[in-house]
């Protein structure tokens, strides 16, 4: 894939992070960190101007420098960002929400321990959960975009 | 390279060159200033006509018309000339006004002023323009390609020329103060023209021709505009004379002539857009002209394959090559391009701007292959900087035009596009990714880029969503991708192929400027990269003076630019844009952002502003991340600006342990705070002002929370809370000691004030100090009255250290810890950490409240233990305490009424020290009637008071009093409620003021009832009625009154005695008089139900039968007893015994017969009819028959007797029968008072019996209204 995923953030519905984890070696933590705070605002602008049947997947929020971010809401209001780099390539919605179903099965996965406070504003520790994303981040999915 | 030539940028509009109105002209006119060229036509006009000169009448003072006529002419001056720069949609707005709904729009114009005598330039002698390449003398000789001076030349070249001319006027003659009065008779029109107007006229009209002849000649199109005064549109005369001056000057009358009369403004606005509607037609005839000669000089051009190569060895020579055939297929694009733009040709344009953008790529390539081999120009040459502006603006050009056409993938691809070619160029040119030059240009491409975008959004352009693909399938414009269109046709249309280049999304411009901000920033650091490289360089070469280079003389150029205010200048406008579009949290990063930018400048002070402002969106929404980044920032502002407090705040919450950090940083920041607070110089010159952090407001590496033991408690009882402070997990790192904490109540009284004790020794886990014993008021100090103890204040990692306290309230109150307070305390600094608890976290109101308590054996360690409720109580409830004292009532119910009731009442102390107790008793009957009454035996006061109130003196602890009270009760039977309470006071407390009592009360229920229940029985003995004859008004009455006495109590009773009181009765007729009585005994015991019957016997007498007889009360039987086997007086019980009344006497007949009777005896039956009464009885009587007897006597008789006497018929009766048989009954109907009534038959001695219950209702009898026969018993025959 010519555009790896750089970062996988999630974020809860009280606009707290939960789980931000960054995959790349070219940009801070910070950086994704903000990239998943303004991501919000975007993904809010999506939802309330949208359609009421609004798909899950929202799509491409914005592209920031060499950054394109997506994001995508679970019906619970929790908000998940993929931060791919630009390359000059298509990107496959398909591939996105690929990506983003596997972050969601994640979560429902994190949220179904009963242990689990879902109201709770900590972040995510649970070592499953870490271990899920991670291979969600790390795995090179088939070829996902279509050269120029 | 700073700014483009604005001319590349600007959007050109025809041009319409206007004469005639100036002031300034008009002066330079009079002035004579001929130039060079115009001198000529000067004198010729001056010479022909001197009067036609439109300022020769200025001079004249007090011609109002000339000041009319000057009106008008800067009107229409200023009206012209008001707007001069036209964007694209402004300029385009008239074509698209027109073609969609053919309402009259206004088309652009640029409108220049020139002077009368104007004339265009001359092609110069040679056969190039001043500005070709091939002119020695032009800037671009020999091989520029082209220059701003060029678009200058032609925005001042007129595609239209419009004079402005006024008719002459005799008031504009000097000394004519008005026109002579034409004759205005009925032939006045064909009048013929004053002669000296007409000599003007056709001066006039000759100077129009010539000027329209002269233009016209270079393809320029003219017209006149005749100003006209206000006397003349009233003037006939006048539109012969323009008619003249018209055909005369060969000026066409719908599109050439014009003419204006001074008027509103809005009249005159309105002249100058017919004005511009006219000639604009024109105006784009003469540049499509200019167009197509430029396109036949092009197409004389060799084709660039054909075209002579430049040798190789050119390449090298610096010698400039003259431009070569396709630098001039470029001149002529470029030219054709400016061109199609004048005519507002937007697509024609644009074609035309893409191709020569093409050719521009070509000639700047470094190496290429089109012109295989060309040279390329060297970098940073006259030349390359010219082209490369040229390339610049073209690009911003082609992107303008393409989102004028609403195709902003096309420009978005063009920027792009733009930004790849010279990506690629700057590197072969030495000005790569590494120099900032590059970063210069880039981020200026940008931010022309965002302007651009933004211009065309406030015209009407809209941002269309990146994922506007995802809805509206069908559109055949994917955006980003042309390729996929039209290489994947047939996957476009599925939506599940469908993607999106993200890189090729346009957005709107606050992107744009946030990257030309991001670009800016980074030509700094670049610069600096290379400023120090160089210097270590120029320091390696120790100083050896060489020329400056190219690149110093780049770095020092470069030195004069304060990028850090162009980033934060850029990253402003990023920031307003991002505002516009409510993306509120990006404007949060760009805050940050221009903060770290002021920090590298050197603004601390601002940075701290932005940091601090944007802190708490972070710090609310829990970005630990970036809330840390930005307190670092704050921490390292505050330091450079001496802001200690601020930097302490800052390290104060940076040590949290939720901002994340490796464990040696944190350890660092701790270090760095109380190098802060004790050693640092900087921080610790002055005596700072006493610094409070709230630490719920902020994140905090200690936890502080507090805890009652019970939500309520009393008065003078110790109440134990706990203060528990619980550090993080991995924060402090190292112990860290508070020199002091504050626990705050909201009763001030309450405070504590606990010092470190300094003490050194290991620390637990967990650990509980209790702190409530043995505190010791301050007595000096700044927490005078606080009190005071010395206790261990160190934390460290992962610990909770519980505080125990206590509190012993005075009041019945809500005490409530307001706040804790740690405090770091050194010589200089004051810093108190402030917990508050008024608002509940989320956490403590889930999760059940926990108590620390001491393990029972001294080395096991102290455990937690749940406690009723959840959350944080941080409140308690002093109530007054509840009495610790019992109240035992002892008593045999139910109680008799009349009895002195005996109750033993026992108080019983639980208290712990000696209590002084009084007891109050009140009775309270369910009536309230007031005959009840209590008292304490002790106190022997039998006043019949309901309530009273006994002081039982003090009880030991432990002890009990019992006392004896009694209750008397006496009326009507029934339950009576006593209210018993105790008050009582510690002794300890006593003599103090206003010490509350504490109370107890108790009540008790005790049913009265009655010890007897009389009956009475009267019973009348009448006396011998036959003897009062004659008339006596005494009248005697005997009664036996029966008391029949029963005992209703459950106890035995003993019986003193059942005595009758008589009750003194006073009547002058009526006496009453005790006969005899059978109640003499003493002590009985009556068991219950038990009756006695006392009989009294009394005689009933009046003197007066007449008068009226009142009922005689006999009096009362007085009971005197008690329960039997106690002690003490007896009681007395009063039984009220009924009141005696006469017989009320009426009409009665009384049949007499012999004791004895006897068959075949004869005997006599007497029927008396008495009358009792005082009135006189009239009555008819019948006898009946009887099969018993046969009889004698009157059969019906009617009789009347007196009053009080009687009247006597008898009969004689034989009887036939024996056994019980029936009397002939005289059946007597009295007619009395007008009632007539059968009056009953009585056999003589019938009394009354009355029968009375205890309550002397008379009870019901069954009483003998309905006759019943009279029976006589008549023996057998004695006498055979």
């Amino acid at each position: 894939m010519s555009s790896e995923i750089n970062c996988i953030a999630l974020i809860g519905k009280q606009n707290n992070p939960l789980y931000i984890k960054n995959f790349s070696n070219t940009h801070p933590d910070l950086k994704y960190h903000y990239i998943a705070h303004t991501s919000i605002d975007v993904i809010e602008e999506r939802v309330s101007n949208g359609p009421k049947n609004l798909d899950l997947y929202i799509g491409l929020l914005y592209a920031m420098e060499d950054l394109a971010v997506y994001g995508y809401i679970t019906n619970t209001r929790v908000k998940c960002v993929v931060v791919v780099s630009v390359t000059d390539c298509v990107i496959r919605d398909a591939d996105m929400k690929l990506i983003f179903q596997k972050v969601h099965a994640a979560y429902v996965n994190q949220v179904c321990n009963p242990f689990y406070n879902l109201d709770s504003q900590k972040s995510l520790t649970s070592k499953a959960f870490i271990r899920a994303i991670d291979a969600i981040g790390l795995t090179k999915p088939t070829r996902t975009t279509l050269d120029i | 390279m700073n700014t483009y030539p604005a001319e590349y940028l600007l959007h050109p509009v025809p041009v319409l060159a206007v004469y005639g109105l100036s002031a300034d002209q008009t002066s330079t006119e009079n002035e004579k200033i001929p130039t060079q060229k115009d001198s000529e036509e000067s004198v010729a006009v001056i010479s022909s006509s001197p009067q036609t000169r439109p300022s020769s009448g200025r001079q004249t003072p007090g011609n109002n018309a000339l000041n009319l006529r000057s009106s008008l002419a800067s009107t229409l001056h200023s009206l012209l000339h008001n707007k001069h720069d036209f964007t694209l949609y402004e300029a385009t707005r008239y074509l698209h006004q027109n073609s969609a709904n053919g309402a009259q729009g206004i088309p652009p114009f640029r409108v220049l002023s020139i002077s009368k005598d104007y004339t265009l330039p001359t092609p110069s002698s040679s056969v190039h323009s001043p500005l070709s390449p091939l002119t020695p003398q032009s800037p671009l000789y020999p091989d520029g390609i082209m220059s701003p001076l060029w678009i200058t030349k032609y925005l001042e070249t007129p595609s239209v020329i419009v004079g402005f001319y006024e008719l002459w006027d005799w008031s504009s003659e000097p000394g004519q103060g008005s026109k002579p009065v034409r004759e205005t008779g009925p032939l006045g029109a064909h009048v013929m023209m004053d002669p000296t107007e007409r000599e003007n006229d056709v001066a006039l009209a000759q100077e129009i021709n010539d000027k329209r002849k002269y233009f016209q000649d270079k393809g320029i199109k003219f017209s006149a505009v005749i100003l006209l005064k206000n006397r003349h549109t009233e003037d006939p005369s006048v539109e012969e004379r323009l008619n003249l001056i018209r055909k005369q000057s060969g000026l066409d009358a719908k599109n050439s002539f014009f003419t204006v009369a001074p008027g509103s403004h809005h009249d005159l606005q309105e002249f100058v857009n017919t004005l511009y509607r006219c000639l604009y037609e024109s105006a784009l005839q003469y540049y499509s002209n200019v167009i197509k000669k430029l396109r036949k000089k092009k197409s004389k051009l060799p084709s660039p394959a054909s075209s002579a190569r430049p040798s190789m060895a050119d390449l090298t020579s610096n010698e400039p090559q003259p431009l070569s055939s396709q630098g001039w297929q470029l001149r002529y694009d470029l030219k054709i391009a400016f061109f199609q733009e004048l005519k507002q040709d937007i697509e024609a344009a644009l074609k035309t701007c893409v191709v020569a953008y093409g050719l521009l790529g070509d000639v700047l390539a470094p190496t290429s292959s089109v012109t295989q081999g060309l040279v390329s120009l060297p970098a940073r040459g006259k030349r390359w900087t010219e082209a490369r502006a040229l390339a610049d603006c073209i690009n911003i050009k082609i992107c303008r035009f393409h989102l004028f056409l609403n195709d902003h993938t096309a420009a978005f691809s063009q920027l792009n596009g733009h930004l790849h070619l010279f990506q690629t160029y700057s590197s072969a040119w030495g000005m790569g990714e590494q120099s900032f030059e590059y970063w210069e240009w880039l981020s200026k491409q940008y931010r022309i880029f965002a302007d651009v975008i933004d211009s065309a959004i406030q015209a009407g352009f809209k941002i269309p969503l990146p994922t506007a693909y995802l809805t509206n399938n069908g559109t055949a414009n994917v955006p980003g991708s042309p390729l996929l269109g039209g290489s994947n046709n047939n996957l476009s249309s599925n939506s599940q192929v469908v993607g999106c280049n993200p890189g090729a999304i346009i957005q709107h411009p606050g992107f744009y400027y946030h990257l030309a901000a991001m670009c800016c920033a980074e030509r700094r650091r670049r610069f600096l990269d290379i400023e120090r490289s160089e210097a270590a360089k120029a320091a390696a070469a120790n100083k050896e003076s060489v020329a400056p280079s190219q690149l110093e003389v780049l770095l020092s150029k470069e030195r004069q630019v304060d990028h850090s205010s162009l980033t934060i200048e850029l990253l402003t406008k990023s920031y307003e844009q991002f505002k516009k579009y409510r993306n509120g949290r990006m404007t949060l990063y760009l805050a940050a952002e221009i903060a770290g930018t002021y920090y590298e400048t050197g603004k601390f002070e601002m940075a701290l502003k932005f940091f601090e402002r944007i802190g708490k969106t972070y710090r609310k929404e829990n970005w630990h991340m970036v809330l840390t980044s930005i307190l670092r920032w704050s921490l390292r502002c505050a330091k450079e600006l001496g802001s200690w407090e601020r930097a302490v705040e800052c390290l104060i919450e940076l040590m949290a342990e939720e901002l994340p950090m490796a464990k040696q940083k944190r350890a660092d920041i701790q270090r760095e705070l109380f190098d802060v607070l004790y050693h640092n110089e900087a921080s610790n010159t002055i005596k700072h002002a006493p610094l409070t952090i709230a630490m719920d407001q902020i994140n905090s590496f200690l936890k502080c929370s507090v805890q009652f033991l019970n939500q309520t408690s009393f008065v003078d009882t110790p109440e134990l809370y706990q203060i528990s402070l619980s550090t993080d997990k991995n924060s402090p790192v190292l112990p860290f000691r508070f020199n002091a904490m504050r626990v705050l109540f909201s009763e001030p009284q309450y405070n504590c004030y606990l010092e470190d004790a300094g003490l050194d020794e290991e620390m637990k886990k967990l650990d509980l100090i209790d702190f409530s014993k043995d505190m010791t008021k301050a007595t000096t100090g700044d927490y005078v009255d606080w009190f005071t103890k010395k206790v261990d204040l160190r934390v460290t990692e992962h610990q909770t250290r519980v505080f125990q306290g206590q509190i012993i309230s005075k009041d019945c109150d809500g005490i409530k810890i307001v706040g804790v307070c740690l405090d770091l305390i050194s010589p200089q600094w004051n810093v108190a950490l402030s917990y508050s608890f008024d608002k509940l976290s989320d956490d403590q109101t889930v999760t059940r409240r926990k108590w620390l308590e001491p393990s029972g054996d001294p080395s096991g360690r102290p455990k937690f233990r749940f406690i009723s409720g959840r959350g944080e109580l941080s409140a308690i409830k002093i109530t007054q305490r509840p009495p610790r004292i019992q109240l035992s009532i002892h008593q045999f119910s139910p109680a008799l009424l009349d009895e002195d009731f005996e109750m033993c009442v026992t108080v019983t102390s639980e208290e712990t020290e000696r209590i002084d107790v009084t007891l109050c008793m009140e009775i309270k009957n369910a009536e309230g009637q007031a005959g009840d009454y209590a008292w304490f035996k002790e106190a022997g006061d039998k006043s019949l008071e309901s309530a009273r109130t006994f002081v039982i003196g003090v009880i030991e602890p432990g002890q009990s009093v019992s006392t004896v009270v009694y209750i008397h009760g006496t009326g009507s039977v029934g339950p009576r409620l006593v209210n018993l309470k105790a008050e009582y006071v510690l002794s300890s407390a006593s003599g103090k003021a206003h010490v509350p009592k504490v109370e107890k009360s108790e009540s008790v229920t005790i049913p009265f009832v009655s010890p007897f229940e009389t009956t009475f029985e009267l019973c009348a003995q009448g006396e011998d009625q036959g003897k009062t004859v004659p008339f006596d008004l005494k009248r005697t009455e005997k009664w036996l009154m029966v008391a029949a006495i029963q005992c209703c109590s459950t106890w035995n009773l003993d019986i003193e005695s059942v005595r009758l009181e008589q009750e003194a009765f006073e009547h002058p007729y009526t006496f009453l008089k005790l006969l005899s009585k059978m109640d003499n005994f003493k002590n009985q015991v009556w068991k219950t139900s038990h009756v006695y019957n006392a009989n009294y016997l009394f005689r009933l007498s009046t003197m007066d039968l007449t008068e009226a007889m009142p009922s005689v009360p006999v009096g009362n039987i007085v009971v005197q007893w008690k329960r039997h086997g106690q002690e003490g007086a007896y009681s007395k019980t009063v039984l009220k015994a009924p009141a005696l009344e006469f017989q009320q006497l009426s009409l009665v007949v009384i049949a007499d017969i012999p004791s004895e009777l006897y068959m075949g005896e004869p005997f006599t039956l007497t029927y008396t009819i008495h009358n009792p009464t005082i009135n006189l009885a009239e009555y008819t009587a019948s006898i009946e028959l009887s099969d018993a007897f046969v009889f004698s006597g009157y059969k019906q008789l009617k009789g009347r007797v007196l009053p009080l006497s009687r009247a006597s018929y008898q009969y004689t009766c034989y009887p036939l029968v024996a056994g019980k048989v029936r009397l002939p009954r005289l059946k007597v109907i009295a007619k009395q008072q007008g009632t007539e009534k059968e009056v009953p038959v009585e056999l003589l001695a019938v009394g009354v019996v009355v029968t009375l219950d205890n309550a002397l209702d008379q009870q019901v009898r069954q009483t003998t209204v309905e006759q019943q026969p009279t029976l006589v018993f008549v023996g057998a025959k004695r006498h055979y």
